[in-house]
């Protein structure tokens, strides 16, 4: 594999904490939910939290908070609530939001951090605190993350966004709603054996299209659900590593990440271009004869993230690159544009990579026969479908739950190991905002 | 009275120190209300326009890329755009049926979200189908002609305008009376939406 070079000191990802994603955690506020992550990250370390402290005191630490509304939290200036109930002041941190893709750009701004030679450590945390109102309002809240001028006050709210993209797709490519029904059924399956997740469920076809119709052709639960949760992510340069060692954390695989990739296209739909596809190293032009790209069919900035990470992380065929994927499934719709968009397969064959169970877990029952014995994993963890969208913890969570992959611990953190990717090596993560206004793809490889 | 006190301080220091614990998460309703007062700024030529049942969208003047919602740069070459009006007919490049939405349009449910193509723009516009049966909308819509209808609320406020003598068609700058009158006329992007074009 050729590699892009790109300037940078190497940065290891070396722990990771999730709170239990739920509808509503009443039992602690934001900052003290994203403590209990944090906790987690450091016990996983065998490290007292004094101790933990002093190092990022001693060994230029710092931290990234990560969360996207403050009209959920009700709270101006959570990030240092968070930053200062977990001890970490006077360090340097600051906020990060990019609607849905907060997550992913946090971690990636921590490794800036790492890679930059700025921090030794970093802490990236998030959280999202979705319960504080009712379903109805935290959909309008979320819609404001859209034109406010132009498209929410037509009625416009995501779901509504996602159907008509998806309704584009299926008229441009023929995809299918049992196609979209397929990937809900996987990732409530997956979950079943997550215990981190909210929503475990053991679904048919049949149960995802005859569930509550939301927006045309989404229903329930081809949607994600509203949550309150948390998740930590450490990032050490060769420094932070040599720091913890000394300190006698106990370091498990350690997990470098080798590509980072970003995105962005414009706020309404509307504005999307009609033009050409932004090929990646292997498609050729005319793969793409007709086409219009991205109309509102295809994440242009997923395209470009996954690009950019796969040139940088060396990355010529997915399939064969790749031993897992836990993309920002939102709604079973954008998991399977997002198949496209990082060229796991051609544009237009999403739909059929699924039905192929190309995206399957080997080993789980899914309660339906697959044309096909390839597999590549994509939310082996049961995505945000099942596991929740705490909105700034989930590009996290993402992450975390990629790094146990990695570490072969899913059986030690989920206390069964059906989830556990086989000699798991390398693994991509991938965070998305609103419609695909900001999308990240991150790559990871056991060191 | 001392000993009362003392007994209460006793209770307290049980409440705290060996019941906390047991103590069930308070929880407490924060009811909160805004008024914004926004302006449309440099997209405001598109608001006036609703008010003659007249759609604009832009153009830019160096590579004549046409945006159906208004865009004041071009996104392609960074070129400054004009206003343009547009076709008077549109069609439908993709639909949805909301049976949900933001509490504040729960109401309004089910309605139909479409986003409408017009000739020679590269761009496209979102709105409300109306004047279908939203049960009756299917895959076979994708395509259909619209055109847009307009809040006949919008009339009402254009000839009270003209009542006041406000002639947009003149040249002249607006004066000061006239150009407050249009800021109160209040026009959302809702005040229109497409209709099946029979």
């Amino acid at each position: 594999m050729k590699k892009k070079k790109r300037a940078g000191s190497p940065v290891y990802f070396v722990s990771g904490g999730v709170s239990k994603f739920t509808k509503a955690r009443l039992d602690l506020t934001f900052a003290a939910m994203i403590k209990e992550a944090t906790d987690q990250m450091v016990e996983d370390l065998d490290l007292p939290y004094r101790k933990f402290l002093e190092i990022l005191r001693t060994s230029r630490g710092g931290t990234k908070a990560s969360y996207f509304s403050d009209h959920f939290t009700r709270q101006l200036m959570a990030g240092i609530m968070g930053q200062d109930i977990q001890g970490f002041c006077p360090l340097p941190s600051n906020r990060v939001e990019g609607g849905g893709a907060t997550g992913g750009i946090c971690f990636q701004e921590a490794y800036k951090e790492i890679a930059s030679g700025a921090l030794d450590l970093c802490v990236a945390f998030g959280f999202e605190t979705m319960s504080h109102v009712r379903t109805w309002k935290g959909n309008e809240f979320i819609a404001l993350a859209s034109d406010t001028n132009f498209d929410y006050p037509v009625g416009g709210f995501y779901s509504g966004y996602y159907a008509m993209m998806v309704t584009r797709h299926m008229h441009e490519f023929g995809t299918t709603v049992e196609q979209m029904a397929m990937v809900s059924v996987k990732n409530h399956r997956n979950a079943y054996y997550n215990p981190y997740a909210q929503k475990r469920e053991k679904l048919t076809v049949e149960d995802v299209r005859k569930s509550e119709m939301v927006a045309w052709p989404l229903t329930r639960r081809d949607i994600c659900v509203m949550s309150d949760g948390a998740a930590s992510c450490l990032l050490v340069s060769e420094k932070g590593l040599w720091a913890l060692e000394k300190s006698g954390a106990k370091i498990r695989s350690v997990v470098r990440i080798t590509g980072i990739g970003r995105g962005t296209d414009a706020m309404r739909m509307a504005d999307r271009p009609h033009g050409e596809v932004e090929l990646l190293a292997w498609e050729k032009k005319k793969d793409y004869a007709d086409l219009k790209y991205p109309g509102v069919h295809s994440f242009r900035a997923g395209r470009f993230a996954a690009k950019e990470a796969y040139e940088m992380a060396g990355i010529t065929n997915p399939l064969e690159d790749l031993d897992f994927i836990e993309l920002h499934d939102a709604y079973t719709s954008s998991e399977i544009q997002t198949y496209e968009d990082l060229g796991l397969c051609k544009y237009g064959e999403g739909g059929k990579f699924v039905e192929k169970g190309i995206p399957f877990l080997k080993g789980i029952d899914y309660g339906m026969p697959f044309k096909s014995k390839e597999r590549l994993p994509v939310n082996p963890s049961g995505g945000l479908i099942a596991c929740g969208h705490p909105v700034g913890a989930t590009g996290l969570m993402q992450g975390v739950f990629s790094l146990w992959q990695m570490q072969g611990r899913i059986k030690a953190h989920f206390g069964t190991g059906d989830l556990q990717v086989p000699k798991a090596k390398r693994g991509l993560w991938h965070s998305h905002a609103g419609t695909g206004t900001y999308v990240t793809v991150t790559i990871g490889e056991k060191a | 009275m001392n000993e009362f006190l003392e007994k209460e301080a006793d209770d307290l220091k049980n409440l705290i120190q060996g019941r906390a614990k047991s103590i069930p998460p308070l929880v407490f309703e924060h009811h909160y209300e805004v008024e914004y007062v926004i302006s449309h700024g440099q997209d405001s030529p598109f608001f006036a326009g609703l008010a003659f049942e007249k759609l604009l969208g832009t153009r830019c003047v160096s590579c004549e890329m046409t945006y159906a919602t208004p865009k004041p740069f071009c996104m392609k070459c960074g070129g400054k755009c004009a206003w343009v009006e547009l076709p008077d007919e549109g069609k439908i490049h993709t639909f949805t049926v909301c049976h949900f939405g933001s509490q504040a349009f729960l109401k309004e449910t089910p309605f139909i979200l479409v986003l409408v193509e017009f000739e020679g723009c590269g761009s496209l516009m979102m709105s409300r189908l109306k004047g279908l049966d939203p049960s009756k909308a299917g895959m076979d819509l994708i395509g259909k002609k619209v055109r847009p209808a307009f809040n006949p609320a919008l009339k009402e406020k254009l000839e009270l305008m003209r009542k006041r003598k406000i002639d947009f068609k003149r040249t002249e700058i607006l004066s000061p009376e006239e150009r407050a009158l249009i800021q109160r006329m209040e026009i959302k992007v809702s005040d229109f939406w497409f209709v099946p074009d029979a």
